[in-house]
């Protein structure tokens, strides 16, 4: 995480409009602005368009920025605006389709997890992405590649299995064991509160 | 369905990529298992996070996307800041300029036209209507004060300087045009109230859009073009616009976003040409074709038959080839999906019949055979007579809702652009004053305006000029200054005075280039998805092929 007086000296730069140094802290929060969208939207590329519009709406609004709260709880806080505007037009406008299993994920996850309330300095999507970081060096070598077929070069559980030996319902099995290790490990590495 | 089978089914749902079918199943699955969910929710988490902490360039793709919208963004902002010190000082400027160069004119005219025949006897009153003129033209363009407020200024002067009496110009401000744009815009406010306008603007885009890509950027442009007809072309950009955002949003595809938006925004300028109450400046030209009737220097007025004759061909080729122009390069995309509307509501009905029924008393008021006015024995009844009881009908007609409340109520109707009224009451006022005291005739016969250019490069010279004129004055501004000089010229140069003016008239509406040329650019713009370079770029190409097509169709139907 980036240290507070760096924040400061990049959001002064940003407000006078240098867009590198606004860039320096779209870097360090991206990632996390991200996942919170993903967790709620199903279509990433939706999801990331949002995120996208969190950073405008934040670089637009920099001048109203007062410090109080660090880059990334302020952002976080623009970010669940955007998503209460993006839910209520998918219901006004006539365009696009229904959102009951995305409502039912959405409450499910701010049930089992404490993302609505988290307290400043970091979002927990931040505090869960610096853990995962350090519960992904723990894994064995070949979940670790299965990971990286399926996350990092982008494959379909169905293209791994064309590509192994091994079964589509094997590979799924094993993905969701991996992902329930790291659930695991994450939450005995924030500690118990959360 | 088994447990199994259940998380293959969340295995396809998870990274973004299943269909509607897998989501409902498995929405299915989870009401059923309660216990599952807090599993599924946990998955759904990881998910995510992994694939943004696993995914390739993910992180600085997103970011070199956002660094290009920034950029756009930090241009926006300059451009506005910029323009935000331009006007300031311009209105300083202005706000001496208006006195200062009437007061110049004033002389110049004095000394230049004071013998002229055409102002024999009415030389004071002939250089105050063109001193008025000049006020108002350089108020109108550099707005100290709001354009509204100018357009008072001949109402005040010209009875006070003897240029027209006090009935003269209530003529002019209560002109039947007036009337005809008070009742349009009655009528447009009861289709915002009932919803009609974004069940037709919706209807015609899953009618002609659903493929996608083009055609979607095509359904736009004729559901914007044909709203533009009857609405003015902002209240059509602002109608359209939140479609047209939320079908971006949809689609998420960049290359279509700026065909999308400046396509709305050209299509609400082209569909406004095609009839009288689509734009004020072709107002400006029918009152100005009163005029000369009334002078005996043309043999009918223009009704709205006969402005459609011309307006709807230009209307009809350029918005085809404008939607060619603009999504030139796009690729075919997937289709694209709208909800179903659900049924037509009654208020819908009611305003779409009222509407359709105006339209067709309009269309046969005077065509074919004399119409029915003439049937009713009153030829002389104008299209406003019509516009007005509509309105009266659509304050009378109870909209269906049990809030026992009509189609059009008097707080909806008073939100009318009052403004752009007094504006077209002002400029048929000045019209009214230079022909009167025969000032536009002597500035014709003195000046020589065009050099003793034979017709078609005349008309070549006028629609280049106009169209480049409408960029910095406002379109009703531009066709109340020029119109009534290019009248008395094509009078001088002993050619039909249509000629010019109808051609004039629909370059004044051909406002491509700028944000600031007209509002539904600015709105447009505003949504910043454009650079103005791009807009400049995709304007100017578009602009050719508008005065390309507004020349061969007027010379080819009225030379």
């Amino acid at each position: 995480m980036m240290d507070e007086s760096t924040e400061k000296t990049l959001i002064n730069a940003s407000k006078l409009g240098d867009i590198a140094a606004f860039d320096e802290l779209v870097k360090s929060n991206q990632a996390s602005i991200r996942a919170y969208f993903r967790m709620r939207v199903f279509d990433w590329a939706a999801a990331d368009d949002l995120a996208q519009e969190v950073f405008l709406t934040a670089y637009k609004r920099l001048g109203t920025f007062r410090g109080e709260a660090r880059f990334g709880a302020w952002t976080r806080g623009i970010a669940s605006n955007h998503l209460r505007n993006w839910l209520r037009q998918r219901r006004d406008e006539p365009v696009g389709g229904g959102e009951e299993l995305q409502s039912l994920f959405t409450s499910q996850i701010d049930l089992s997890y404490q993302f609505e309330s988290s307290v400043e300095p970091e979002p927990e999507e931040a505090v869960m992405l610096a853990a995962l970081d350090n519960c992904l060096s723990k894994l064995g070598r070949s979940a670790r590649s299965l990971l990286d077929e399926r996350y990092h070069v982008g494959k379909t559980v169905r293209e791994i299995a064309d590509g192994t030996s091994r079964g589509y319902s094997a590979i799924v099995m094993q993905l969701l064991r991996i992902r329930k290790i790291l659930a695991t490990c994450i939450r005995q590495q924030l500690g118990p509160t959360r | 369905m088994k447990k199994q089978d259940a998380d293959e089914l969340l295995a396809r749902v998870l990274g973004g990529k299943s269909s509607e079918e897998d989501r409902a199943s498995l929405l299915d699955w989870l009401a059923q298992n309660q216990d599952q969910r807090s599993e599924a929710a946990e998955q759904l988490v990881i998910d995510s996070l992994l694939g943004v902490t696993l995914e390739k360039n993910s992180g600085d793709d997103f970011r070199d996307r956002l660094l290009q919208r920034l950029a756009l963004e930090q241009e926006r902002r300059s451009f506005q800041n910029l323009g935000a010190r331009v006007q300031l000082n311009s209105r300083k400027l202005g706000f001496i300029l208006g006195p200062l160069l009437a007061t110049i004119s004033w002389f110049l005219l004095h000394f230049l036209l004071a013998d002229a025949p055409a102002i024999a006897g009415k030389a004071a009153p002939a250089c105050w209507a063109g001193a008025v003129l000049i006020w108002c033209v350089v108020w109108w363009i550099f707005e100290p004060v709001p354009i509204a407020a100018t357009s008072l200024i001949p109402l005040a002067l010209f009875p006070l300087f003897g240029v027209l009496d006090e009935v003269e110009i209530a003529d002019s401000y209560a002109n039947h045009l007036v009337i005809l744009f008070l009742s349009g815009f009655m009528l447009s406010r009861a289709m915002e109230q009932s919803g009609a306008h974004r069940r037709l603007a919706l209807g015609l885009v899953r009618m002609i859009g659903g493929s996608g890509g083009r055609p979607l950027v095509l359904a736009c442009m004729i559901a914007s073009a044909g709203l533009s007809m009857w609405t003015s072309n902002t209240v059509t950009v602002l109608i359209l616009l939140p479609i047209v955002i939320a079908i971006i949003d949809q689609r998420r595809d960049r290359q279509l976003a700026t065909p999308l938006l400046l396509g709305i925004a050209y299509a609400a300028a082209i569909g406004g040409i095609a009839s009288p109450i689509g734009t004020p400046p072709n107002a400006v030209l029918i009152a100005q074709a009163d005029l000369l009737v009334a002078a005996g220097q043309l043999a009918h007025p223009v009704g709205f038959v006969d402005w459609v004759k011309f307006g709807l061909p230009v209307s009809l080729i350029l918005v085809p080839l404008a939607w060619l122009w603009l999504t030139r390069g796009i690729l075919p995309a997937a289709p694209f999906r709208i909800a179903p509307l659900g049924p037509w509501r009654k208020a819908e009905v009611r305003v779409s019949l009222v509407l359709g029924l105006t339209a067709v008393l309009w269309m046969t008021r005077s065509d074919p055979y004399g119409g029915w006015s003439s049937l009713l024995g009153v030829p002389t009844l104008k299209d406003s007579t019509v516009g007005l009881l509509a309105v009266i009908a659509l304050f009378l007609i109870p909209n269906g809702n049990r809030d026992g409340k009509n189609l059009l109520e008097w707080e909806h109707a008073a939100k009318i652009p009052w403004n752009v009224l007094i504006l077209l009451g002002s400029g048929i006022a000045i019209g009214n004053a230079i022909a009167a005291t025969g000032l536009s005739q002597a500035i014709a016969e003195n000046l020589n305006l065009l050099g003793g250019l034979s017709t078609l490069p005349m008309v070549v010279v006028v629609v280049i000029a106009v169209s480049l004129l409408t960029e910095i004055g406002s379109n009703t501004a531009t066709s109340t200054i020029l119109l009534p000089l290019l009248a008395a010229t094509a009078l001088a140069a002993q050619i039909p005075p249509m000629l010019l003016m109808v051609p004039a008239a629909m370059a004044t509406s051909c406002s491509f280039l700028l944000p600031v040329a007209t509002p539904p650019n600015a709105v447009v713009f505003a949504v910043g998805e454009f650079s103005i370079r791009r807009m400049l770029f995709e304007g100017m190409v578009l602009k050719a092929i508008s005065a390309v097509v507004i020349i061969a169709v007027c010379y080819l139907m009225m030379a």
